[in-house]
């Protein structure tokens, strides 16, 4: 099932990877963003997420223990 | 307080005047000096503590009863300001765009580039309280344009600074740029997906380059983007509900759709 919005297929792709790779970054001000975007993203786009779900967790769990 | 009893009574007289003179050529001109210097005073006291409050009362009152001659001279005079002037002035030149464009919704379209271009300038200002006036500004401008003959034509006025902004190496610029785009995405009346999506990649690029200053406030963008349909849809609904369920049956897939055509006859 799809969720029409304006990110959806490729771009979707190439938006997820983006702020997966931010979530990594150096500075905490952009790993901090990269969380609250991931955040936005899952609340709006909901089930179209479903395919990026592995490497989500795996982004999520490396930080786990980065500063709130 | 004489004084500005005395200021209001000549400008009922120009307003009457503008009226009474418009088919006079010569009359006009007259006319839009003595609203230049009009302006130009208030704007002046702007800069002083003590006749701040009523500068700034003058102006708005001076922005309500304008020609579309008037109106390109007030911007004029707007742009002109520059860094050497007080932060105040600076703050309220801004926000007075805001209030222009809210005023003149239909003398809107002409002039839009050319306040856009001056919004993005001012970014660059090192007081992060006329960065905040900005960002709000343009979200304000972002709202009162109308869709545009092109689809997206309204939004690529404001994408396309925005995106130039993006590209110089000025971090306030940069941080500023993305906080206005996220803005404009979040306030424009005319969300046309392809031109949403152009986006995308470019954003992407942008995340991908090292020396970009402001991923935090592109990474906001992001969010404004993916939200984009979401909240949309339930904005249309609640405006005109019935013709919207029959757009989104056809548009959207059912499973999706249904809940949301509940919602529509809830409503």
């Amino acid at each position: 099932m799809k969720v029409p919005g304006v990110v959806t297929g490729p771009v979707l792709a190439t938006m997820i990877t983006c702020v997966l790779e931010e979530l990594e970054n150096t500075e905490w001000a952009a790993r901090k963003a990269a969380a609250d975007t991931l955040t936005c993203m899952v609340n709006a786009l909901g089930p179209s997420l479903n395919i990026f779900r592995a490497p989500c967790t795996t982004a999520l769990q490396n930080c786990r223990f980065d500063k709130v | 307080m004489l004084f500005w009893v005395s200021e209001c009574g000549s400008m009922a007289q120009a307003r009457v005047g503008t009226k009474g003179m418009g088919r006079l050529s010569g009359g006009k001109g007259v006319v839009l000096i003595e609203l230049k210097n009009r302006i130009l005073a208030a704007l002046n006291k702007l800069s002083d503590r003590d006749t701040q409050q009523l500068a700034v009362e003058d102006l708005e009152r001076l922005a309500q009863g304008l020609t579309p001659e008037g109106l390109a001279l007030f911007l004029a005079c707007l742009y002109d300001t520059d860094a050497q002037q007080k932060s105040v002035v600076r703050r309220e030149c801004i926000k007075l765009l805001g209030t222009l464009a809210t005023l003149h919704r239909d003398l809107l379209a002409s002039h839009l580039p050319k306040m856009v271009a001056n919004i993005v300038r001012r970014l660059k200002d090192p007081d992060s309280n006329i960065r905040d006036a900005c960002v709000d500004t343009i979200g304000i401008l972002a709202s009162q344009t109308g869709q545009g003959i092109e689809a997206g034509a309204s939004l690529n006025v404001f994408v396309k600074p925005l995106f130039e902004a993006l590209g110089e190496q000025h971090r306030n610029l940069q941080v500023g740029a993305s906080l206005c785009m996220a803005r404009v995405i979040d306030c424009t009346t005319d969300p046309d997906p392809p031109t949403l999506q152009l986006l995308c990649p470019r954003i992407a690029k942008l995340l991908g380059g090292s020396n970009f200053m402001g991923r935090a406030a592109l990474l906001t963008t992001i969010a404004s983007l993916s939200q984009v349909y979401v909240v949309k849809i339930v904005m249309v609904i609640s405006k005109h509900s019935a013709p919207c369920t029959i757009f989104l049956t056809f548009v959207l897939p059912k499973t999706f759709c249904f809940p949301l055509w509940l919602f529509g006859i809830i409503q």
